[in-house]
């Protein structure tokens, strides 16, 4: 409900609890405030906000006044303006006058204000209370002799990072800003989010990586999307002299709403690092590894040859390519198409594969569409019950873990169920730890629950769900007690998260991984999808389905037909129809009418003999991918390799032809985040030497093959996208100027989609499908006795490329360590630090353990990233059938002291 | 909330305060309150643990450790000698009476003597104001103390500590 207020004899409407300053700021009327963050809640600490209300005895702080009537408000009398000048001179004297020499300069609110209200020298004389500074290595400057006590940092640190690394301490004069025993950041669980530096309104919080670099007024200020996970932040780089000084979030219109994390904040020193590709390189001696820079011309000639030559001798399907979830849509656009164009075959696929394909397989047959069906801002704002399975958010995608912490200091409830106990289970309303790679049947036994008491949505069922009878007589065999012998939960517990879920008003499904890395990946996600069907909960604001994306444009990637069997757009290679469409646009002869091979599929064909060439854009198959022994011996057979990346990573180092290309801060384009967000990217710097964008390289490839493919610029392309993609249709380049926008779009005046599937289902009815449980592929045994499983840590991202090349990240995380229960430690004698050796039926590395109490007993937890004990060397690479994931979280595993 | 394991291996002193206090953090003052009667300040050792068994962040256990004088994260003197130093009692002849024990005793404020027998701390205020100036000693609160006096009482305790 609105009401009137009156600022400064002025009306203005307010929403009943708004905050005078929200009032105020909304209409762009100055009032100065020092601890007032519009994310945080209000705290009232500096005082500096006041102002006079009629009828009230004193003046008021607007940060923290609520409105709840009529009121009439007076932000500029003489008195109100005095006492904030005697606030700040109070401030100002126990500062260190030094703006000539701070960093903050420029961007500094007390600089700010003090210049605003006149005040030269702070009135007051005396004592100040000196704080040095401490320690905040790796990232953080933490000079506490300007700190304000403000205390934005400390609120931030525990409202929305949930680090609590922070707090204050002592009393009085003396008090400041301490973390336990005031020991350093690192020691103090500090996530390094630098939230706290974003929020800091002086100089006392900054980043090491830009000191002395310049001040604000020096920069060239881009406001681009982070390069690493699937929220896709958006950020603002600070640019100076062709160099990135500092990454800051972007508060208004961005899915992150002004936080990052680690990596997005202080992760992009790999963009300048030495070791970036700058030519084209061709492998001279094959034998001893050895490169030879040469031109674009060559290269590009090269490829034609061999491709040509591989194409004439063995036909299309002897070549094969890996697209990329870092590289824009377009790219991955024109990738697929010069492969279905001009090479004519479907075997593409990416690292989507070994991700969500289960979720993408599922949910399409289930509900018609494979993508997250909400919008992350939908989980902080809108659900109540929000239902974490088999994802640490708060090491994969922070700004996701920050939203529902939101929510659940809003009141929602969260269940978290995971075999590790991960950081968000601290914060869960239940935490349950079923066993590994028992997941059907503990969603099979919340369904049964479901049906047993009634609490399906009957009306719901009636109007959008198929099959459900025959579900029904098949839930009637279900035993919960085998469930509980087999998860390991009580039914007791089950009943409770099978109430509160499907009770929620709005509850949503979160998971990632740790569902669809198994071999029974897609039936897990057709369990999880039953459950939203009985229930009703999806189709609304804050209640579906959301399998987090893991890299910054994996969903877009998907979306560009990057797959083996499908066009740009979820459009069937095998339908005909659709195919007759590509095939005008594209004035190509014919093309190929056979879904294409997959990533694992791919290289089993390269063992037998059936693919011979290779062309992969920015991946590392040779860390990231199963069993490692049997990928690096594909690649040894292939006849032509070419790599296209920033680095030389470990696959590009058995390239024939190394192709230099472009980072995402040196280009333009789009990419879709996890919720289906197109975001429009720039170009920040410029590439080294004679790297290029992956769209120009692809482009004049295309060329030299005699194909007229005759893109001016990026934006052509995303024109091309518009014509033939219909969920893209509306999302032009020009909309992308102003704003994002979430697919479908079916044209230019649609306003985009934040919640899919209201009201009706892509594929009609949802289908509820009955998935028998199975065991997963391997399981431990008396040789075998422990359970592998991997994953990923907060501060590295995939396989190093681009982290191992930050100095700060790799302090943090740099060496290759594995995670056991502390009282397997002890009952094998080993100590937190020692190295072992983790061997498994097909191989074996050697690694550090440490002491965890979030890892069960008998498991083995190892990160994938590190190349020199690279977990996947243990992995297996046994499919799920429909989706053809590989199952990287489940294999058994010995331990052996070192 | 987990179902939380309340059996301890070996159960020692702090596990038997934890338990006392029903796991509880929001009755952490009262914990930190029993570790320091218990050893006469609040090792850092003690507070690192009880941060870890009741998940609570090491920075806020700091922060009431410092914020409260009654809290001393240095060992202290086996006799505590407080003296108020509020409004009331330091126009009263606070500051003297710190002064006199510092010279009498050789110990600073904040700090124990060499034999480790005294401490001496001052306190903002002991919201016993009508009684002005106001020490503590041992616990025992002395009202209108004059330096005579209370040179008297600490020397009484101090010698029957020689005894």
């Amino acid at each position: 409900m609105s009401i009137k207020v009156f600022i400064d004899n002025t009306e203005y409407d307010a929403e009943i609890g708004q905050t005078i300053l929200e009032v105020a700021r909304k209409h762009l009327i100055e009032i100065p405030a020092l601890c007032w963050q519009p994310q945080l809640l209000p705290y009232g600490a500096c005082r500096l906000c006041i102002v006079e209300v009629k009828g009230e005895r004193r003046p008021v702080t607007s940060c923290s006044y609520q409105i709840v009537k009529e009121i009439e408000v007076l932000t500029k009398t003489a008195e109100i303006l005095r006492m904030r000048k005697n606030l700040l001179s109070l401030l100002l004297s126990n500062h260190p006058a030094d703006c000539m020499t701070c960093e903050k300069s420029g961007d500094c609110l007390l600089e700010k204000y003090a210049y605003e209200y006149g005040i030269r020298k702070p009135a007051f004389l005396g004592e100040r209370n000196k704080v040095c500074e401490k320690d905040g290595k790796p990232f953080i400057i933490r000079d506490y002799e300007k700190c304000i006590m403000c205390g934005k940092c400390v609120r931030v640190c525990e409202e929305i990072a949930g680090a609590n690394a922070i707090d204050f301490g002592w009393r009085g004069f003396g008090v400041q800003i301490v973390s336990g025993f005031d020991g350093s950041l690192k020691d103090n669980g500090c996530f390094f989010c630098g939230n706290c530096i974003e929020v800091c309104p002086v100089g006392a919080l900054r980043e090491i990586s830009a000191e002395k670099k310049g001040r604000t007024w020096e920069f060239r200020k881009i406001n681009t999307i982070c390069p690493y996970c699937g929220v896709g932040c958006g950020i603002q780089v600070s640019v100076k002299d062709n160099s990135i000084v500092k990454i800051n979030a972007l508060p208004d219109g961005s899915v992150n709403k002004g936080w990052l994390c680690v990596k997005g904040k202080f992760g992009f020193e790999y963009v300048k690092s030495p070791d970036r590709l700058k030519k084209p390189l061709l492998k001279k001696d094959k034998k001893a590894g050895k490169f030879m820079e040469i031109s674009w011309d060559e290269a590009l000639d090269l490829i034609v040859n061999r491709f040509s030559e591989i194409r004439k001798k063995y036909g299309a399907n002897a070549l094969a390519g890996l697209a990329s979830a870092k590289c824009t849509n377009e790219e991955n656009y024109l990738f697929q198409k010069f492969f279905r164009q001009i090479i004519r075959t479907n075997n593409i696929d990416h690292c989507a594969r070994l991700c969500h394909a289960p979720s993408v397989a599922a949910l399409s047959q289930t509900l018609g569409s494979g993508a997250m069906t909400n919008s992350l801002d939908e989980i902080e704002n809108c659900s109540d019950c929000i239902v974490l399975i088999g994802s640490n958010v708060s090491e994969t995608q922070p700004v996701t873990s920050y939203k529902i912490r939101k929510a659940v200091s809003r009141g929602a409830k969260l269940i978290v169920i995971d075999p590790q106990e991960i950081e968000m289970a601290k914060i869960a309303e239940i935490y349950i730890q079923p066993w590994f790679g028992s997941d059907v049947m503990l969603l099979n036994a919340l369904a049964k629950i479901i049906l047993q008491e009634n609490l399906i949505n009957k009306e719901f069922i009636e109007q959008r769900v198929e099959n459900f009878e025959e579900y029904q007589n098949w839930m009637n065999n279900f035993s919960l007690l085998e469930a509980e012998k087999i998860t390991g939960i009580s039914v007791e517990m089950m009943k409770r998260v099978a109430k509160i879920y499907a009770t929620s008003k709005a509850s949503i499904i979160i998971w990632a991984m740790g569902i669809t890395q198994h071999i029974t990946g897609t039936d897990n996600v057709f369990a999880l999808s039953n459950l939203a069907l009985l229930t009703g909960q999806i189709g609304r604001p804050g209640a579906g389905l959301a399998p987090l994306r893991g890299q910054n444009n994996v969903q877009g990637a998907c979306d560009m037909g990057a797959l083996p069997d499908f066009f740009p757009g979820y459009q069937k290679v095998e339908n005909p129809e659709i195919r007759e469409k590509f095939k005008n646009f594209w004035n190509a002869a014919c093309l190929a009418e056979k879904n294409g091979l997959t990533v694992v599929e791919i290289f089993s064909s390269i063992h037998q003999g059936q693919i011979k060439g290779l062309y992969i854009m920015g991946e590392n198959p040779l860390v990231s991918d199963p069993d490692i022994s049997y990928v690096q011996e594909a690649i040894k057979k292939l006849e032509f390799l070419v790599v296209q990346d920033i680095f030389l990573t470990q696959t590009a180092k058995y390239a024939d032809l190394i192709l230099p290309s472009a980072c995402s801060f040196e280009k333009e384009g789009t990419f879709t985040n996890t919720e289906r967000m197109v975001q429009k990217v720039n170009r920040c710097v410029e590439p080294p030497q004679d790297a290029k964008p992956d769209w120009e390289i692809l482009k004049n490839l295309a060329k030299r093959f005699g194909f007229d493919w005759d893109y001016h610029s990026i934006w052509d392309i995303t024109r091309e996208i518009n014509k033939l993609v219909p969920i893209y249709a509306g999302i032009t380049p020009e909309r992308l100027l102003y704003a994002s926008l979430q697919w479908p779009c079916s044209d230019e005046k649609h306003s985009g989609t934040s919640t899919l599937h209201i009201g009706k289902f892509p594929a009609g009815k949802g289908k509820l499908k009955c998935v028998e449980y199975r065991y997963p592929y391997e399981l431990p045994d008396e040789k075998y006795p422990f359970i592998l499983t991997t994953g990923r840590v907060l501060t590295e991202y995939h396989t190093r490329t681009m982290t191992a090349r930050v100095d700060g990240l790799d302090q943090l995380s740099g060496e290759p360590f594995c995670l056991m229960n502390e009282n397997d430690l002890k009952k094998m004698k080993l100590k937190h630090g020692s190295k072992i050796k983790v061997i498994s039926r097909r191989g074996e590395i050697e690694i550090k353990v440490k002491k965890s109490r979030s890892v069960p007993e008998k498991t083995v937890f190892i990160p994938f990233h590190y190349a020199e004990a690279a977990a996947n060397i243990l992995t297996h690479h046994n499919l799920d059938p429909v989706a053809k994931i590989p199952e990287y979280k489940i294999c058994a595993v010995r331990i052996e002291k070192l | 909330m987990r179902e939380k394991e309340y059996l301890f291996n070996n159960a020692n002193k702090i596990d038997e305060i934890l338990v006392k206090h029903g796991m509880n953090r929001s009755r952490i003052v009262a914990i930190m309150q029993d570790i320091q009667n218990e050893f006469g300040y609040l090792p850092e050792k003690n507070l690192k643990y009880i941060s870890m068994k009741l998940q609570t962040p090491l920075s806020q256990i700091y922060s009431i450790a410092t914020f409260y004088r009654a809290f001393s994260l240095k060992p202290r003197g086996k006799h505590l000698v407080t003296v108020c130093l509020g409004t009331a009692c330091h126009v009263r002849g606070g500051a003297r009476i710190v002064e006199s024990i510092q010279k009498m005793f050789d110990v600073k404020p904040g700090e124990k003597t060499k034999d480790g027998l005294l401490s001496l701390e001052t306190v903002n205020c002991l919201g016993a104001c009508a009684l002005g100036p106001v020490v503590v000693v041992d616990g025992k609160y002395h009202g209108h103390i004059t330096i005579s006096r209370l040179e008297r009482i600490v020397k009484g305790i101090l010698n029957e500590n020689k005894k």
